[in-house]
This record gives structure tokens, C-alpha cells and sequence, in this order.
């Protein structure tokens, strides 16, 4: 099967199986550095990418359903002025995950602060604590998580300069 | 890796019109349905798997299964909304219990994806939504193919049968799910376990009742065991409705017990952690309609 789809802003034509996992294709025809395992649908979280904004697991989306989409991997990520964000939400609550789940969190972190950033609406504590059990690593507790989300949240409002009125 | 092998087709209908042209097209191949895939995709050893030469309808674009519509007496939900979809536009409306369980089941980056259709018609477990569903009286109605294309209303609970499998007819589709909107005195869910990666230790509780003064007159009552079914019947319900609140400790533990039984009978046994469990719920259940009713009672006693 013939599919067309950006991955971190590259515009890409792939012949696949079209029931191939994501995580898969990412890995093996798309070259993706920081995938490494395929869990076989586990829900280990370590694969979780942007597709169009909204985090998902790589290992439960199949290739069919990602033509004409736009995919965002850690990879390209990095590379951009919203990982700073993060990066420095990370530095300023002194937290840094293990370098194997570090990709999947900063990709969960930033669906959560895409969610929230222009909003007017208070970030859930509790979606967000819940948010943290899916990528399953011990490295970092839901508190710091939460922690780390807020902070990035805030990074990202004041560069982008977001007013935020609040509703009484 | 894999490059040799055959892919399968994807039919991707717009409308319920060619879902129904692709269905007879493909009558005798016994097409493969996929809602959201989530359940389908952590089959171990789905890729490269037995599926490579089947045809896969893909019902996300059919746009008649993505309506949501609501009035005065009932909500009606296409059966490819999401379930975090259900939360955000029923949040004032929808029983307080259909909301607690939606937020239960996943967190909101996996609810967009878990689909109301997709949830409900699951071949490998039953979700708590399902039971929630049903003890709300919520129908569901189906599309399947005999001569020509039939459509029928169903109760929920005939979509599965005595031991909690999925019953449905040859090459039915589920469309919609409709339930009543009407809020209950007391409406009560828990889960303890992770349904999704300790299925076969998680167990969840639900439970809706009118109270009048102290006694129940209503009540149904449900304990889903997500690999083996649903635990429900009407003795459970009347011995819950026969209660006198609060109630002591002795009819706690014979309520524990009977439940408990029940649960053993219809699972064919229970893992001693998800024995613990169940007893631990239906302890926190019996606990909750104490200080429930204590706390009306006091709140009358104060009005007086």
C-alpha cells in the first residue's frame, strides 16, 4: 500500500503493509533514531508520538490510518524552539527522566501543553496525574510530572505571550 | 523486513450507503471491521500476522456513526464517537455515573482514541462502559445484513449472552447507542485494577439506586470482570433494594458474601487479587449508601 505523510516536516511516499504498526514503519523505513522497541501493543508508552498535535502510541496506530497526516517523533522535535520549553521546565524543577523514556515523555508533555497553551481554562491536575501513569518507567513520579507540565506550560505561555483572562 | 508479504485491503466508506455496497461486494470473504484498533492492534503477534490477506473496513470515515444528538429525554451517540468526545459534550447532562466511568477507563490521550462502538463490541474483554451502559438501560441499535439491509433496536444487554461474549448477528455493525437522560439518587463506580494491562485481576463496581428516606426502591447493580463478563442479575439487585440504611455490619458481610458467590458462580473462580478486590469494592459500596444516608438524614433534620 502507497502512503503519503509528513514526518517532522518531511514530506514522505512510502509503499508499506498497510496494517504495519507506526512504530514500525517509523523505524524501519523512516529511519526514526529514538523508537528502539516495539512492544507489541504492551502500552509501555516508549513510542508516543505527536500524530497532527495529539499524543498517540505508535505501536497501536497502523499505517492506513496515518496517510495525509502530519507525524511528529522526538527526533524532529528536538530540533525546535517548543522543546526548549520543556527542556528548560526540566533544568528548573531539577528533574531529568531516564534517557530511555525521556523521547515519550517530552512527546506526552508537549500534547498536554498544545491542549492547554491558548485556552483560557486551568490545567487538571488530576488529567494530567493521570496522563503520567501512561508511560510506564519509574524514573519520575506523577508529582514531578505534574510539576514539570505546569512549568512547561508556563514557559510556553510567556513566549508566545498568551493572555489569559480569567473567567469569575 | 516483511516487504514480501500481501497487505490488506482497506475499504474506507464515506456514508453508510457504500459501507453497505462493500459488505455485499465482499459477502463471502467475511470483511474484517475497525473502529478505533486499539484492541485489535495489542493482539500479540498482530503484525506480521494471520490478517495479511483480509479485507479491513475501516469505519472511521462513515459519517453517520460519528453523530451525537441530544434532547430532552435521551442522549444518541454514533457508535464512532470517542468516548472522551461523550465526556466533554454530555459533561452537564449525562448521568454523573456514565461520566465517572469514562474518565475512569483511560487517560484523556488514550479516551480520544477508545471508541464507544469500539468498547462495546470488543472480542477479548468487557469494559466497565459496557456495564455502565447497562445498568442504565441504554439500547444500541444494529445493522446487519440478511436479504437486505435490516436495522433493529436493541436492550444492551442482548448484544451479549449469558457468559459475556459478544453475540451479534453475522456481519452486524453497531450504529448507535442511545440512553435515557436521568439522573439517580445514588449512582456509584469504582475500578480497581488496570483493565487494559491486568485484565485478569482488575475488577470494577457500578451501581445506580432511588433512595426514599432510608430505603432503597430502586437499584441495579453490576461487577465487570474484564475477561470473563459481567456479573448482574435480579436477585443482587432485590437483595440491594431490600437493604434498611444504614445498614450493619452483619448485613455487610452477608451482602459481601452473597455478591462474592455470584461473582465465583459466573467467573468460574476468581484470582485471590481479584477476589480481595471485589470485597474490598463492594465493602466501599455498602460504606458510601451508610454515609449517604446519614448525611440526607441529617441535612432533613436540619431543614426541620
Amino acid at each position: 500500500m502507497r502512503i503519503e505523510l509528513t514526518v517532522d516536516g518531511k514530506y514522505l511516499a512510502l509503499s508499506v503493509s498497510s496494517d504495519k504498526p507506526l512504530d514500525l514503519l517509523l523505524q524501519e523505513d523512516v529511519e526514526v533514531r529514538n523508537l528502539r522497541d516495539h512492544c507489541d501493543g504492551a502500552m509501555c508508552g516508549q513510542c508516543l508520538v505527536l500524530l497532527d498535535d495529539k499524543a498517540v502510541f505508535s505501536c497501536l496506530t497502523p499505517a492506513f490510518m496515518v496517510r495525509g497526516r502530519t507525524i511528529t517523533t522526538f527526533d524532529g522535535f528536538q530540533r525546535t524552539r517548543d522543546y526548549r520549553d520543556i527542556e528548560k521546565a526540566f533544568a528548573s524543577c531539577h528533574i531529568r527522566p531516564c534517557e530511555r523514556c525521556l523521547p515519550a515523555r517530552v512527546m506526552l508533555i508537549e500534547s498536554i501543553v498544545r491542549r492547554y497553551e491558548t485556552g483560557t481554562g486551568e490545567l487538571q491536575d488530576a488529567e494530567v496525574l493521570q496522563e503520567a501513569g501512561l508511560v510506564r518507567c519509574h524514573c519520575l513520579d506523577s508529582a514531578a510530572f505534574l510539576a514539570v507540565v505546569r512549568e512547561a506550560l508556563a514557559n510556553r505561555r510567556k513566549r508566545k505571550n498568551v493572555r489569559r483572562t480569567k473567567i469569575s | 523486513m516483511y516487504v514480501e508479504l500481501r497487505s490488506p485491503n482497506i475499504h474506507e466508506p464515506a456514508n453508510l450507503n457504500e459501507y453497505n455496497n462493500t459488505i455485499l461486494n465482499y459477502r463471502d470473504t467475511k470483511p474484517f471491521l475497525w473502529a478505533g484498533g486499539t484492541e485489535i492492534m495489542s493482539e500479540p503477534g498482530f503484525y506480521p500476522g494471520l490478517r495479511a490477506n483480509v479485507e479491513i473496513i475501516s469505519l472511521a470515515k462513515i459519517e453517520e456513526l460519528h453523530h451525537f444528538l441530544r434532547n430532552d429525554r435521551f442522549a444518541e451517540f454514533g457508535s464512532m464517537v470517542s468516548i472522551d468526545e461523550i465526556a466533554q459534550a454530555g459533561k452537564l447532562v449525562l448521568p454523573r455515573i456514565l461520566l465517572d466511568t469514562i474518565n475512569a477507563t483511560a487517560s484523556r490521550t488514550l479516551r480520544e482514541r477508545i471508541t464507544v462502538g469500539g468498547s462495546l463490541c470488543t472480542q477479548r474483554m468487557r469494559t466497565a462502559l459496557a456495564s455502565t451502559l447497562m445498568i442504565l438501560d441504554a439500547s444500541a441499535e444494529l445493522r446487519y445484513q440478511k436479504k437486505r439491509m435490516h436495522s433493529k433496536w436493541f436492550q444492551l444487554q442482548r448484544i451479549y449472552d449469558k457468559n459475556g461474549q459478544l453475540d451479534l448477528p453475522e456481519g452486524a455493525l453497531l450504529t448507535k447507542v442511545r440512553i435515557a437522560i436521568q439522573q439517580y439518587d445514588y449512582q456509584y463506580f469504582r475500578i480497581a485494577g488496570d483493565p487494559m494491562r491486568e485484565k485478569e485481576d482488575a475488577a470494577a463496581l457500578a451501581m445506580v439506586a432511588r433512595l426514599e428516606q432510608g430505603n432503597i426502591s430502586y437499584a441495579r447493580v453490576i461487577i465487570t470482570l474484564p475477561d470473563k463478563g459481567f456479573i448482574y442479575s435480579r436477585d443482587m439487585d432485590n437483595l440491594v433494594s431490600s437493604l434498611q440504611l444504614p445498614a450493619g455490619d452483619g448485613r455487610h458481610i452477608q451482602i459481601e458474601g452473597y455478591m462474592l458467590d455470584q461473582a465465583r458462580e459466573g467467573a468460574g473462580g476468581l484470582s485471590p487479587l481479584r477476589e480481595a478486590r471485589i470485597r474490598g469494592l463492594l465493602h466501599e459500596l455498602l460504606m458510601d449508601l451508610n454515609d449517604t444516608v446519614m448525611s440526607q438524614s441529617y441535612d432533613r433534620g436540619r431543614q426541620v
